[in-house]
């Protein structure tokens, strides 16, 4: 549905977000699609299968994806596009807009304006999401008109899943749909399942903005690889988004002692930082590129650097001791805010919370956060990170697995 | 401890911009209804900030700790005090004007003689640089590279060429206070800072157009510029101002301590 839009709605006004809908746009937004009994998808391949509470209209094999069409309701579907060992969450929504609206221009004219009107973030029991939701304006020439434009995006067995809709309201049909497609989803993993997983969701000011999920896994050789990947939407001043997506993987003995390391930054889809730590003969030496220089530092001759995993372990002893509250915990770790050098992490326990949870002071060199920790993980369950006059809140959402 | 050079960076991306209200940088300022002040008059406000004492250490004022608000007077200029020795003079990791895109900016700089002054070096970065909110805090290189950012990419490349025509130059993060009649609000914001005279004084290249009067209050120097900028960057959030409380000179004297 596009309807014409005039002065009525402030699209790309700073209250935009607080201002009145017209009454046309009130019920366009109310409408829903019909939401009822499972429908089983499954590709003529029988590589994917899953299961949505709406009506399935198509599965199609593209060369490197696979197009699920669901009928959510109005006069477009919604679509979701499984790619084949995954893609960088946050960046994919981005990306994903500029297509739709490239998209949207033939047919229904010049797009003037879009804005976001909303972000949420966490998980579908192992599949972390990001979804947004956007508003946008064309032109045809001869009267001005509103869309909407929903997504939402997830990670399973290492496969990433777009699921869009281009159309005001379905919310909820939409949501239904989408969310048992995280949920159902089964296809041949990437990798051999991780051992644990810890989902957490980022937030600002009651905001959801991304997810940060930490996986274990093993790999052949018996090594440990510990992976942590965060997806960050941020909305700018001008309505837009601004993403992140970072990927920290460590390779680990399985005493959990560090083998190497890798960090990686892309900000809105392009790589601003790749920056890897390996031993080279005694010492341990930092190689790769930021903002496109090179970058080439060695380690202190005596610096040995502790991994996530030692941390946690670490933790995890110290608050099963009795006397754990008033004791700090510090560890050298390589972080990439810093990644010259290693980085001194202390944790101050500082009271009991409850049968299995301690609150704590912890710092990262001179970044100094609240924590709450997990005392049968040895990792946070909570983290409240001051930025600037705002407090950036990381909540852990799913647990699966231990280690 | 998660992978948060990602999101500091993202939270580091915070400007003043008078057009538009994001959630992020606008830093909730109150004032007397009604309240107009006087292009360059000084200003009292009330600060309010989780590490008052050392807020108020680095502006000079005596706070005692544990307070979270100190009333403070913007007046002249705040002089921040570096923590390292140094000449602010030499290209580093962040402020790298010995990469070859300044050789291309140098050229494009001709016309302003042998050694710009900060009004010409001030008025060419506006100029250069075009709005983007997407990055987060580049380095001076990338800037002059893609000419396009926020207040922090206006902050370092500005910085870059006075350190390239040899004049002593810093980044700041503090507090833009803007008034425009009887609206004030202030913004998370960064600027450059030049010595001049034995003096640091301000050279914002990103709000050269601001129609209200800008009042300038420095919460920390970027010191770190190195490999590790971006933990620099992220320690100074411990003197961040949280709110800012403008008063009337009548309730400033009553809520002098």
């Amino acid at each position: 549905m596009l309807r014409a839009a005039f002065a009525s709605v402030a699209l790309l006004c700073g209250s935009a977000a607080h201002a009145e809908d017209p009454q046309w746009l009130k019920e366009a937004r109310a409408r829903e699609g019909r939401i009822g009994a499972l429908h089983e998808i499954k590709s003529d391949d029988n590589w994917l299968k899953a299961k949505v509470p709406v009506k399935v209209k198509d599965v199609t094999k593209l060369e490197k994806a696979y197009v699920i069409a669901l009928d959510v309701g109005g006069e477009k579907p919604a679509y979701c596009e499984v790619i084949p060992a995954g893609f960088n969450m946050a960046d994919m929504l981005r990306q994903s807009v500029d297509s739709a609206m490239k998209e949207v221009e033939p047919i229904q004219g010049k797009v003037e304006a879009r804005q976001i009107e909303f972000t949420d973030a966490g998980s579908v029991g192992e599949a972390p999401y990001l979804e947004a939701h956007w508003l946008y304006r064309v032109n045809d020439g001869k009267v001005t008109r509103l869309g909407a434009l929903k997504q939402l995006v997830f990670e399973k067995h290492g496969h990433g899943i777009y699921c869009s809709h281009l159309d005001i309201g379905f919310v909820k049909t939409f949501d239904a749909a989408a969310r048992a497609m995280a949920e159902s989803f089964e296809a041949p993993p990437v990798a051999a399942p991780p051992y644990f997983r810890e989902i957490s969701v980022v937030s600002m000011a009651g905001a959801k903005m991304g997810v940060a999920v930490t996986t274990l896994e093993s790999d052949a050789g018996g090594d440990t690889q510990a992976r942590q990947i965060s997806a960050i939407v941020l909305r700018t001043p001008t309505g837009d988004i601004s993403t992140q997506d970072e990927t920290h993987l460590e390779r680990l003995h399985p005493d959990g002692s560090m083998i190497s390391a890798l960090d990686v930054v892309a900000s809105n889809g392009e790589v601003v930082s790749n920056v890897s730590l390996k031993r080279d003969q005694a010492q341990w030496v930092v190689s790769g590129q930021m903002q496109g220089k090179r970058v080439s530092v060695k380690l202190s001759g005596d610096s040995q650097p502790r991994s996530w995993l030692e941390q946690s372990r670490e933790l995890r002893k110290l608050l099963e001791n009795d006397n754990a509250v008033g004791t700090v915990h510090s560890i050298p770790m390589w972080v990439s805010m810093d990644p010259g050098r290693l980085t001194d992490m202390k944790t101050a326990v500082v009271e009991k919370k409850g049968p299995n949870e301690f609150s704590a002071r912890a710092s990262a060199g001179p970044l100094e956060f609240q924590m709450l920790l997990d005392k049968s993980t040895g990792t946070p369950t909570i983290e409240d990170i001051p930025m600037g006059p705002q407090t950036l809140h990381i909540e852990r959402v799913h647990l699966s697995g231990s280690f | 401890m998660r992978p948060l050079a990602t999101l500091l960076l993202l939270g580091t991306a915070v400007c003043a911009h008078a057009q538009t209200a994001p959630p992020l940088f606008l830093i909730p300022t109150e004032a007397p209804k009604g309240l107009t002040l006087p292009v360059q008059s000084p200003v009292h406000v009330m600060l309010t900030v989780s590490d008052a004492a050392s807020l108020g250490a680095l502006l000079g004022v005596k706070v005692p700790t544990g307070v979270t608000s100190f009333e403070y007077i913007v007046d002249s200029y705040p002089q921040l005090e570096s923590k390292t020795s140094r000449t602010w003079l030499e290209p580093t990791f962040l402020i790298d004007f010995d990469e070859s895109p300044f050789q291309t900016l140098k050229a494009e700089m001709k016309d302003l003689g042998e050694k710009p002054g900060r009004e010409a070096l001030v008025d060419f970065v506006h100029r250069t640089v075009h709005e983007n909110y997407e990055r987060g805090w580049d380095l001076a290189s990338t800037v002059a590279r893609r000419r396009e950012g926020d207040c922090t990419e206006h902050a370092v490349l500005t910085t870059a060429l006075a350190r390239m025509f040899g004049i002593p130059a810093r980044v700041v993060i503090g507090v833009a206070l803007i008034s425009n009649g009887e609206q004030h609000n202030a913004f998370g914001h960064a600027w450059s800072e030049f010595r001049e005279a034995d003096h640091w004084v301000v050279a914002d290249a990103a709000l050269l157009d601001e129609q209200g009067s800008v009042r300038y209050l420095p919460m920390g120097v970027v010191e770190e510029e190195g490999l590790g900028y971006a933990m620099g960057i992220a320690a100074l959030q411990r003197t961040w101002i949280q709110r800012v409380e403008v008063l009337a000179p009548t309730a400033a004297v009553a809520k002098k301590p």
